[in-house]
């Protein structure tokens, strides 16, 4: 039995919200143990990062600690834990470039810490700084030293923020959704990155994540919280083999749907084409610098098909999106939308049988009008003016996307993730458009609500007859819904076919990567 | 906008000022009916009662005309809270649907209001109100008209460097690609989204106006006698200030607490509106 690194015994936190207090932790319970990986897993408000913060000592302000009590190595630090921070207890955030301050250089951030922890000399911190660089993986550190962090990529940045908290030696390091915001296969080589430091310096970690399938590669234990609850703890494969906790079996049930095993394929005897996208080519311009977005993108999309495009951020596929919407003007090439008797024209301006849900929910909604007038709006655009054919319309439409009419009143800020996006899928079906733009429609929603979402398309697909083009960077998703994949890479689409060749047989290296960190990821 | 209105109210630092204002307007429009020396608004003068301390029967004391200072410092109210609103909706008006069409068009649209409106900045606050109001002729309305001209660009700032950042908010792309225009988006998302930064703006510049319409009246170019305006009263009675101390003080005092209100009403409106501060305290 290895020994209590920290213990949490009975912990309540309590949030001060307008006149009355929230619980966010509620009798948290829980060790941890030295050296071990913990994985800290629950969707987005089920109180990880609260406690994460109470770790270190940086509850928000109006909120307090009401019962329980801390023991680090068996010596109570209830109160008082901040001198533990910054040389016991190391933290990694979700967003790096809100973590580094944007104003210094690295190399002087590097500086600070380290002076400030060990009273190294200037030359001496530098020294150690290109050292850790050198660990982290990051080539050339010398001319990453000198600048400044909005010239770096996220996951450069993500591996600087995992190498200044290193940097201080601690014992204990936090990782809050340290790999959420980045890419398939940038995410795999950082959590790499922790578990290769981890063992050579011997440090517990405390990896927060929503991401079940990185904990249950990485973790030794895992701990599943759910409304300030601990609900479950245990070793990984007992958390996936045998789940005890009802929350617990659905969280690890919605990953199995997600994984698709089961993989239909009907109605695919009808092959008519609905819309040829052809030689697009953009061009974007800054600082008098020509960047390619896109290069020569050729794609069909036939009619009730899902056609996927995969790429990571950066790949042009949000490009792609705003041209065939056209609110962003191509510099070359067309975009060609096929009518019902075959007739066919390349259109310029945007067209009401096109409609498109994006992946912030939030963002894709004005916080000063209400559901019904975020729904109505596609209609008074295209000229409604009957005030009872709008309402009828609205309702039913609400309704297709298993909404309650008695939310239309409310606004978006008082819906959850889930109900956001269905509102956002709402606007995009009231005109009843053939062809439905999704632009990583689930990748900002919690696994479990992600499932739902996925399964409303499905269906919506089926009984509206819709067509989708649906963009991701999640492999897994589109494995599950998509008929046929395109992969974008560098503003060019590299590969494209039936979605079970390319997992099975891809042609470019690139693809073949791709595919293989997902299912590295996924054993 | 109601529930705003609401919290405000119950806002402790709003209310007081708040408080102050609405009684501030009550009284000076209520003082020509209730105060015995009413016929002094009008220009009345009795240079026996002149130059008397403050005292039951003139509580602010008099000036060197034997009029009453209380009743002409409340009835001053009236002109200056007309200077406060007329000068921030004349400006709102001018600047905001300009800065509006600026952010939301861009281009060659932009940069011709934008350096239009970058002259009128260059100049020094004080230096174009005046000059506009001396080229007008002296009064009250020309204030208005001077102070607002001259401050209209800083609105066209604010409505420009919102509708720049929420025209690529994704609700705008997609209003943009059900095919609305740019009327439309400017109304239903642009300057719904605006408002609370530019009322935070009015509110405080309600105050600023007051002081430089103080201002302008003290050096001859606003109210002209016998008008009551608190810089007019500061001006009339500057020559007796050291022997008569509250025929300047009481005027002065209120310019003070007006202004002082409408600021803090302003930061208190920037506290509410903020909606990264609205879930807390």
């Amino acid at each position: 039995m290895k020994e209590h690194l920290f213990l949490f015994e009975n912990i309540g936190v309590e949030i001060q919200r307008k006149t009355k207090p929230t619980k966010v932790l509620n009798n948290v319970n829980l060790d941890i143990q030295e050296g071990e990986m913990l994985g800290l897993i629950g969707e987005t408000g089920s109180g990880k990062s609260m406690f994460a913060r109470l770790i270190i000592d940086l509850l928000p302000e109006n909120g307090r600690l009401t019962h329980g009590q801390i023991l680090h190595r068996s010596t109570n630090c209830t109160d008082g834990r901040s001198v533990l921070r910054g040389r016991k207890i190391a933290m990694v955030f979700q967003d790096p470039m809100q973590s580094l301050n944007p104003v210094q250089r690295i190399g002087k951030q590097f500086v600070i810490v380290l002076q400030k922890r060990f009273g190294y000399s200037n030359e001496r911190a530098y020294l150690e700084a290109c050292d850790w660089l050198d660990k982290v993986q990051i080539s050339n550190p010398d001319n990453i030293l000198n600048r400044f962090p909005h010239q770096l990529s996220g996951g450069q940045m993500q591996r600087i923020m995992i190498a200044l908290s290193m940097a201080v030696k601690p014992e204990f390091l936090i990782a809050d959704e340290a790999t959420t915001a980045l890419d398939a296969n940038i995410k795999l080589e950082i959590i790499e990155l922790i578990n290769s430091l981890r063992n050579e310096k011997n440090t517990t970690v405390l990896f927060i994540s929503h991401d079940l399938l990185i904990a249950r590669r990485y973790c030794d234990r895992i701990a599943v919280m759910n409304k300030g609850r601990i609900v479950e703890i245990n070793k990984t494969i007992d958390i996936f083999s045998h789940p005890k906790h009802v929350y617990t079996k659905t969280l690890i049930s919605g990953l199995h749907k997600l994984m698709g095993k089961s993989h239909k394929k009907e109605e695919q005897a009808e092959k008519k084409i609905l819309m040829s996208v052809k030689n697009i080519k953009k061009t974007y311009t800054a600082n008098k610098e020509n960047t390619y977005a896109l290069e020569h993108v050729s794609l069909d999309i036939y009619k009730k098909e899902t056609m996927g495009i995969i790429g990571e951020s950066g790949s042009g596929k949000t490009t792609l999106a705003k041209i065939i919407l056209n609110i962003l003007q191509r510099d070359f090439g067309s975009v060609i939308l096929f009518n019902g008797d075959g007739s066919k024209k390349n259109i310029t301006r945007p067209n009401s049988r096109i409609g498109a849900v994006f992946q912030d929910p939030l963002g894709s909604l004005n916080p000063r009008m209400t559901v019904s007038d975020i729904v109505a709006e596609p209609l008074i655009v295209s000229g409604w003016k009957n005030k009872l054919e709008i309402e009828e319309k609205i309702e039913k439409t609400i309704n297709k996307v298993n909404l309650e009419t008695d939310l239309l009143k409310r606004f978006p800020q008082m819906l959850s993730g889930g109900q956001r996006q269905r509102v956002s899928i709402a606007r995009a079906l009231v005109l009843q458009p053939d062809l439905l733009v999704l632009d990583e429609p689930t990748s900002s929603l919690d696994i479990h609500v992600q499932g739902i979402v996925l399964d409303l398309l499905k269906e919506l697909q089926h009984l509206e007859k819709l067509t989708y083009l649906f963009i991701s960077h999640d492999l897994g998703v589109l494995a599950k819904v998509a008929d046929r994949v395109a992969v974008l890479y560098q503003g060019r689409i590299i590969e494209q076919g039936i979605t079970e060749e390319i997992l099975y047989n891809p042609r470019e290296k690139y693809t073949e990567k791709l595919i293989s960190a997902f299912f590295d990821n996924n054993i | 906008m109601h529930m705003a209105l609401q919290s405000i109210l119950s806002r402790k630092n709003a209310m007081i000022p708040g408080v102050f204002l609405l009684l501030l307007l009550f009284s000076s429009v209520l003082i020509p009916y209730v105060s015995p020396y009413a016929e002094d608004i009008r220009g009345a003068v009795h240079f026996e009662a002149g130059n008397q301390g403050p005292s039951l029967q003139h509580w602010f004391g008099t000036d060197a005309a034997g009029r009453d200072i209380f009743t002409l410092t409340i009835r001053a109210g009236l002109s200056s809270l007309k200077v406060a609103l007329g000068v921030v909706i004349l400006a709102v008006l001018l600047g905001v649907p300009l800065g509006l069409l600026a952010g939301t068009i861009g281009r060659w649209v932009d940069e011709i209001i934008m350096r239009i409106t970058d002259g009128f900045l260059a100049f020094p606050p004080l230096i174009l109100p005046l000059t506009i109001t001396a080229v007008l002729g002296p009064s009250l309305n020309n204030v208005i008209i001077g102070i607002a001209v001259s401050w209209f660009p800083w609105y066209v700032r604010i409505a420009r460097s919102q509708a720049l950042v929420i025209r690529s908010m994704d609700y705008v792309l997609l209003s943009k690609s059900m095919g609305s225009g740019n009327i439309h988006v400017m109304k239903k998302h642009i300057l719904p989204n605006s408002l609370s930064p530019i009322i935070v703006q009015a509110s405080i510049d309600a105050g600023y106006a007051i002081l430089i319409s103080a201002g302008l009246s003290f050096i001859g170019l606003g109210a002209q006698p016998p008008e009551a305006e608190w810089g007019l009263l500061i001006t009339q009675s500057r020559a007796q200030f050291l022997n008569h101390w509250w025929v300047v003080t009481f005027p002065g005092l209120f310019i003070v607490g007006t202004v002082l209100s409408f600021n803090m009403i302003g930061d208190e409106l920037r506290n509410v509106l903020n909606p990264k501060l609205a879930d807390q305290s």
